[in-house]
């Protein structure tokens, strides 16, 4: 089609956009308020796809930081062919930067580290027979990628200096396997 | 192309998560995939289960911007192909919307103004997408609380004019409607008898929930009353070929996904009768 | 031409393999496997021993609510009443666990006798052979290694002319003993049925491994029984994967720990 003739629905779509990502004001004729709710629906989708593509992390990360990591999440790019692997990526370099990150979101970002780089923003699958190792309180983890993954475990016996490994917090439900804090109560509670 | 003749074939949206509860479900006629979250070099073996024993499997595309200004990405209308033929897709659905602008991702479907430049654009881009894809398209309309307010078509109007142009199917969402009925104030009867029902591919229904006066298509809850009374509204003036749950979040012990597809079928045969006169 | 004297070793191995693979046994009628029911701890038994048997059990348990599981101490403790119509091996671990919490090393030990019963029944339907059947496809294997390897080195002297040292041929029957031992502990029938079921039960995998719906205990512990622990890396239980892997099988399965979507990631 004619550039000309699409420009000024360009610039309206992408104003539009803009303004759902917090920059700048919505295009004529469309209500702030609606650009609000939708801005927070996008929230939620967007910590819902993260939370699926990294069921250990999500179940790690306190209630109390996920106001915090929301906003740092909507601040970010969202990477168009793997978005849910790559803001799960963003978020684990960020609570291991931080000193916060856990020991199953660990073992999380170390399993997708080995099959995934990141690269302009964008995950991309590695390419070439790889082997990785990972220290773990009681073992050590060894990743061999080629074609697809395998991750196995040695035991190391733990010595009487070194701390437990800390239990799992008691689920609410014992009937019902705590499932992950979804993003629809994520909803109710933003 | 779903269905046999003379029943709505019944489906649903597979999930990871329902890959059991699928599995063990005789009831269901056909599957919908969302394409991006396959990966094409490792399809789950779950589903190439379910391909294995006949069962149709569509394939229900999210990020081709169909709406968009930018140019659409051969590379994703490609992908789009090669899944549609290792699963042996009979069609392949996207949405009226864009997803991107100026180089920027949203990640949700956002709505088309229905301007007479905006139905160009798409009638070249479904052109373009059809032409690769090489198998039947259906277009789907979205739920939004934002309207452009510069329209000069209302939707229906928008949608029979766009389907015809291109020569494609629809598939229609009945809780998408519902939503944006509810959100915008029209009337959900009258839009539905004036969308382009004789090009009518298949039937989404899907949950939500009403939350600060504004209904959400969640896709993570129980069916409304109003989608399900939607639904029976349509299958009393057609006889829809096929109608599959979205179900996307909250899937767990609890979810009933037998419950649902009952409730679902309860709709369609309460329209059923009123059609035949029952 | 110290190649002559490797390439005899390596051919006797080989004929150890084929006698070994011929004297195991043919595969059945897949329609008549198809009619085979299986308890899950069966399946569980016939995948992975009576390790696999118990960690299975386990698994089922902690999901069910009925035992609590501590890393720290690798023990479980029982947290409520197992119901009456629970499986034999698993009020026997239940009882194992109360009212003091058992090593889960342990556990294998104090339920033997539930897990030879599982063992009895496997045999009985031909799915897993005796030990006389195993020493006896153990000794045909050794036999085959024996004879071509003693023809080989005989071959590779005649050619070479030099003699053989006593220590390679000690070595050699050495070896075949320790590597022939015993015959395969599953007939072809039960090699089969657990392909099949392994097929079959990819959607209740990957379920599981999603968090998802409509599994029920007996699904969790034909999916452990099958898969490994490692099926439950994803999920709220993963902390059971390290308490419940059988001893010999160190693998945290095929990437599960790489973000719930198989390192595939999701969209």
């Amino acid at each position: 089609m004619d550039p000309d003739r699409i420009r000024p629905l360009a610039t309206r779509q992408a104003q539009l956009v803009r303004s759902l990502l917090g920059e700048g004001v919505p295009p004529a004729g469309v209500d702030l308020h609606r650009i609000r709710v939708t801005r927070r629906q996008l929230a939620f989708k967007r910590w819902r796809m993260w939370s699926k593509a990294w069921p250990a992390l999500s179940r790690e990360v306190a209630l109390e930081d996920r106001d915090a990591l929301l906003r740092f999440l909507m601040s970010e790019p969202l990477d168009s062919s793997h978005p849910g692997l790559a803001d799960g990526f963003r978020v684990a370099r960020r609570l291991d930067r931080e000193g916060r990150l856990g020991p199953a979101g660990r073992r999380e970002l170390f399993a997708v580290q080995f099959v995934w780089r990141e690269r302009h923003g964008s995950m991309v699958r590695r390419r070439w027979p790889r082997i990785g190792f990972s220290a773990e309180p009681d073992g050590l983890l060894i990743a061999v990628y080629a074609v697809r993954a395998w991750l196995f475990r040695l035991p190391i016996p733990r010595s009487a200096a070194q701390p437990p490994t800390p239990d799992p917090p008691e689920p609410e439900d014992r009937r019902v396997s705590p499932a992950p804090r979804s993003g629809t109560e994520y909803l109710n509670a933003v | 192309m779903i269905a046999e003749r003379g029943r709505t074939a019944i489906g649903a949206g597979w999930r990871p998560e329902l890959a059991l509860v699928i599995d063990q479900n005789p009831a269901l006629d056909f599957l919908e995939v969302t394409a991006e979250n396959i990966d094409l070099a490792a399809v789950p073996a779950a589903l190439q289960l379910l391909r294995d024993r006949g069962l149709p499997i569509t394939v229900h595309g999210l990020s081709l911007s169909l709406g968009g200004t930018e140019p659409i990405n051969r590379g994703r209308i490609e992908r789009l192909r090669r899944l549609a033929e290792k699963l042996g897709a009979p069609l392949v659905s996207e949405h009226v919307a864009f997803v991107r602008a100026e180089g920027v991702e949203v990640g949700h479907l956002l709505p088309v103004p229905r301007t007479e430049v905006a139905m160009d654009l798409l009638a070249e881009n479904v052109g373009t997408v059809k032409r690769i894809i090489g198998r039947p398209l259906a277009l789907e309309n979205i739920a939004t609380f934002i309207e452009w307010g510069d329209g000069e078509l209302d939707e229906p109007a928008f949608f029979c004019e766009l389907l015809e142009r291109t020569d494609s199917l629809l598939l229609l969402d009945v809780s998408n409607l519902y939503a944006n009925c509810r959100n915008h104030g029209w009337d959900a009867n009258a839009y539905l008898r004036r969308m382009p029902l004789h090009r009518l591919a298949y039937v989404h229904i899907g949950g939500g929930v009403e939350r600060h006066g504004l209904y959400h298509d969640t896709h993570a809850h129980s069916l409304p009353e109003g989608a399900l009374n939607l639904l029976e509204e349509l299958c009393a003036i057609v006889r829809p070929p096929a109608v599959m749950l979205e179900r996307d979040d909250e899937i767990d012990q609890r979810f009933d996904l037998a419950l649902e597809l009952a409730r679902m079928r309860g709709a369609i045969e309460r329209g059923e009768h009123r059609r035949n006169g029952s | 031409m110290e190649w002559l004297f490797l390439a005899a070793g390596f051919l006797a191995i080989g004929a150890a393999f084929v006698t070994r693979r011929a004297a195991s046994g043919r595969s059945t009628d897949e329609g008549a496997l198809r009619a085979t029911q299986l308890h899950e701890y069966e399946a569980a038994y016939l995948a992975s021993g009576a390790e696999g048997a118990v960690g299975a059990a386990i698994g089922s348990l902690v999901y069910r609510g009925l035992l609590t599981a501590s890393p720290s101490d690798r023990t479980i403790t029982a947290a409520s009443a197992v119901p009456g119509m629970a499986p034999v091996l698993e009020r026997a671990i239940h009882a194992a666990a109360t009212p003091a919490p058992v090593r889960v090393g342990d556990v294998a030990r104090a339920v033997s006798l539930q897990t030879s019963m599982l063992k009895t029944s496997l045999v009985d339907r031909g799915l897993l052979r005796p030990l006389a059947d195993r020493l006896e496809i153990g000794a045909f294997a050794a036999m085959a290694f024996a004879i071509t390897f003693t023809a080989g080195t005989a071959l590779a002297t005649l050619i070479t002319g030099r003699p053989v040292g006593n220590a390679l041929v000690f070595f050699a029957v050495g070896v075949a003993a320790a590597f022939v031992a015993t015959g395969p502990p599953r007939t072809a029938a039960g090699n089969q049925l657990i392909k099949m079921l392994k097929h079959d039960s990819e959607p209740l995998k990957t379920a599981l491994a999603h968090s998802g719906a409509g599994i029920a205990a007996g699904d969790v512990a034909l999916a452990i029984g099958l898969y490994g622990g490692s099926v439950l890396e994803s999920t709220p239980l993963g902390y059971l994967v390290d308490l419940i892997r059988p001893r010999r099988d160190n693998s945290c399965g095929a990437c599960g720990g790489c973000g719930g979507c198989g390192c595939g990631g999701c969209a």
